[in-house]
């Protein structure tokens, strides 16, 4: 037996020793920020397990949860890691299993994004547990977030329901001292027993389980009060606060030097005792919560006579990412004592004068050369539909002009193609990742429903945006073995595309003419332009030790030119009337291929 | 060492992807851990990769969330000027900024004069600790010591005395050498500035 340890750890790693820990059999997921770093971590880790759990990438998070649920049926413990909106895919098996129950522990490790640092929406996951009527656990540190990632499975087990544990961005990229137990459970036996009533949801027995989760909800409510912490004091004011602004409130009240009665609401379903309580002994509530106003609303419902503060009231910021600084300023508007942070106008000042540094492609990244190529073919008049990557940056190249969410592009084109293909060019944009993850459903309903479009799969062999994980088109798995390499360019024809190219995107000319042919060509038309990652390739030592330089054939860009600016390479700057290419060049060449002055060559 | 009672020290660390943010943040958490200190910190990086700002927020002896509050840093460590002074609001009246002068310009836009920004922080903080760390860095065998060297400066704020050996530590080793010669760069450099610890 381990003994315990001390570790300065990142919330996603305290949560992955807490999973291992837990004796679970099966890990699954779907990269997203800020989930990404749990499965990477027990992949790691594996080797140093007697018996190490089955851990996977899969293709996408309603196949990771149905993963995980077959698993649990068997009775063993299983675990399944997205981001807030990977539940929005897996919301289908969520739904049901709620329903069926589960038999091993089952735990959804759901990760929120306030203030949408990586993200196209915040959305909050606790409402995904109202919703399904299944436990929420709403941890503040990395502490809490692994001590909760094991008590998760002890409650799935004794309530046979699939828990979600739902940390943010400021517990899973927190990293802190976490003292750990170094205790681990066995692995719980695999066994399957049949029993249709309960596994088979036709809708005579989907009624009945439909009231036994019913029935549940008492029973997790007064079990959960246990995790609930109200601390009663002598104020008019109480607070009711959870996650990680439970943080914020207990700086916030330090620096104030008030002493309100504070209620932390760490699990869900709520129970209405403590907040009863709290409202009795106070005449001011103020709720401070991440995301949706969930507890506030429920205080709303309880109120009675105590006045209620908070996002509902304007209190509290409705909408990104709280800080102690909002807090402080809630509890000012609240309570009338205020703490003053001005920031000097000379500071200011300065700040205004600061160089924006936007989200670039990096240098040599293919997606820019793919997209300089779309745009010279398909001109400005194309309607670009996109998806969800790094190559959504292409926004700056003009080539990218919906994103809604993995997958959309293909599905989203075919909506187009229908509604205005005839006057407009339809081009859609997707990684490879995301094409595997949604995309192939979009594109057999396209072929199979007449759609007449242009797909263009930027193809860098990696899920770049999220850290580089592998998925079945690289062929290597989560654990690095490789079973099976899905040959990407069989699973187009294998749909009906009438016309499939594959081009590298370095090559311009070739990546053109590629294009020309799609635009002439009937039905849905496929371009792979296909060139890895540079992180990857660097990583690997696979980059050219060559870089460009201009000469001075470069023509003074006021005046002429500027056409390599059009690439919004990080690596091209314009001073002293002339292009400059700067260290971080690696050589792509793409600049050299269009310059018309002959300016650029190899340094 | 024991625990130090209620003795706290907020620093943030902000670069650009790239210029070991990060990695600075690890060691000087990880050194906070084992000389028996609480430490919580905040990693934002968002699209990091692609070019733009790391931000670490590294509270020391606190019990409360990461992210420290406007105006009350104690210490902010900067691997590039214009980012220093992006998260500045942060350093309290009373902090001290320390940073590399080397600029990363941004394609495209105007870079205000390095004088100025350096005058907006000396005005709105306790002290300034400015060098050029990227020669720094380089004079000790690599450019991307330059984390390392301001780690070093930042060390005389510190009362630990394991922050080297968990360097050494976490360093590969082919890179061993110049980051331990970047570090006393870095530490002799502040030694002019700085002399009583903060914690």
């Amino acid at each position: 037996m381990k003994l315990s340890s001390r570790k300065y750890l990142l919330g996603n790693e305290a949560i992955a020793h807490g999973l291992l820990e837990a004796g679970v059999s099966v890990v699954s997921g779907y990269p997203g920020t800020p989930s990404s770093e749990i499965i990477p971590f027990i992949a790691r880790n594996i080797e140093h397990y007697d018996k190490p759990p089955h851990v996977e990438w899969s293709v996408n998070e309603k196949v990771a949860l149905e993963v995980a649920a077959g698993a649990s049926y068997c009775n063993v413990r299983a675990a399944v890691t997205m981001k807030h909106v990977g539940l929005n895919v897996a919301a289908d098996p969520l739904m049901t299993l709620a329903y069926t129950g589960v038999k091993g522990g089952l735990v959804l490790v759901v990760a929120d994004d306030p203030g949408c640092y990586s993200s196209q929406n915040e959305q909050d996951s606790r409402r995904y547990a109202y919703f399904a009527k299944i436990p929420c656990l709403d941890p503040s540190t990395p502490q809490e977030a692994y001590n909760l990632t094991k008590y998760a499975f002890e409650l799935s087990e004794k309530f046979e329901i699939p828990v979600i544990l739902r940390p943010t961005t400021r517990v899973s990229h927190a990293r802190a001292s976490v003292i750990l137990s170094g205790q681990y459970s066995d692995h719980r036996p695999a066994f399957f027993e049949k029993n249709p009533e309960r596994w088979v949801m036709v809708p005579a027995h989907a009624r009945l389980r439909h009231k036994e989760l019913n029935k549940l909800q008492p029973l997790l409510r007064s079990e959960l009060a246990s995790l609930n912490r109200l601390k009663l004091k002598k104020s008019e004011l109480g607070v009711i606060t959870s996650g990680v602004a439970a943080k914020y409130v207990q700086e916030a009240v330090t620096k104030l030097k008030l002493e309100p009665s504070i209620l932390r609401i760490a699990a869900h379903p709520m129970n209405d005792d403590a907040i009863v309580e709290l409202i009795n002994n106070s005449r001011k509530i103020l709720v401070v919560e991440e995301l949706e106003p969930v507890i506030e609303e429920k205080v709303n419902e309880l109120s009675g006579m105590a006045e209620v503060f908070g996002k509902l009231t304007g209190h509290v910021p409705r909408e990104g990412e709280l800080t102690v600084d909002a807090v402080l300023k809630a509890f000012g508007q609240v309570t009338g004592r205020f703490v003053t942070t001005n920031v000097p106008a000379e500071l200011i000042a300065a700040e205004r004068t600061l160089p924006p540094r936007p989200p670039v492609l990096c240098a040599g990244c293919p997606h820019r050369a793919t997209f300089f190529a779309l745009k010279k073919v398909f001109k400005k008049s194309a309607i670009y539909v996109g998806d969800i990557g790094c190559y959504t940056l292409g926004v700056t190249q003009g080539t990218i002009d919906t994103t809604l969410c993995m997958g959309a592009s293909v599905s989203m084109g075919s909506g187009f193609a229908a509604a205005c293909g005839g006057d407009r060019e339809i081009v859609s944009v997707i990684g490879d990742s995301t094409f595997i993850h949604t995309g192939v459903p979009g594109l057999i309903n396209a072929v199979y429903n007449g759609a007449k479009m242009t797909l263009v799969i930027l193809d860098n062999n990696t899920t770049a945006m999220t850290g580089h994980q592998p998925h079945p088109c690289t062929g290597e798995t989560a654990t690095g073995s490789c079973n099976f390499q899905t040959p990407m360019e069989d699973v187009i024809r294998a749909v009906g595309v009438q016309g499939l190219y594959v081009v590298d995107p370095y090559n311009l000319s070739e990546t053109e003419e590629a294009f020309v042919k799609a635009k002439n060509g009937d039905g849905v038309q496929v371009i792979i332009a296909r060139r890895p990652c540079v992180i990857s390739a660097k990583k690997a030592g696979a980059l050219a030790k060559t870089k460009k330089q201009v000469s001075s054939t470069c023509k003074n860009y006021f005046a002429s030119c500027k056409l390599c600016g059009t690439l919004f390479c990080p690596s091209i700057s314009f001073r002293d009337s002339c292009a400059h290419i700067s260290e971080d060049c690696i050589g792509c060449g793409v600049c050299e291929q269009i310059c018309e002055f002959d300016a650029i060559k190899t340094a | 060492m024991t625990m130090a009672g209620d003795k706290k020290f907020d620093c943030i660390i902000v670069g650009l992807g790239g210029q070991g943010s990060i990695f600075a943040s690890g060691v000087l958490g990880e050194t906070a851990l084992r000389e028996g200190f609480e430490v919580i910190s905040a990693e934002t990086h968002g699209m990091a990769q692609r070019g733009g700002t790391v931000e670490v927020h590294v509270r020391i002896g606190s019990s409360f969330g990461p992210l420290i509050p406007l105006r009350s840093a104690d210490a902010i460590v900067g691997m590039e000027p214009a980012e220093c002074l992006r998260f500045a609001r942060y350093l309290s009246p009373e902090g001290t900024a320390i940073l590399n002068t080397h600029v990363v310009p941004a394609a495209g836009s105007n870079y205000p004069p390095v004088a100025n920004l350096i005058k907006a922080l000396s005005a709105s903080c306790g002290r300034v600790i400015a060098y050029d760390a990227t020669r720094l860095a380089l004079e000790a065998g690599h450019p991307q010591t330059l984390n390392v060297a301001l780690l070093g400066t930042l060390s005389h704020l510190l009362p630990f005395s394991t922050l080297e050996d968990v360097l050494i530590e976490y360093v590969p080793k082919k890179a061993l050498e110049a980051n331990v010669r970047a570090f006393k760069l870095g530490q002799k450099y502040s030694k002019r500035n700085l002399s009583s610890s903060h914690l």
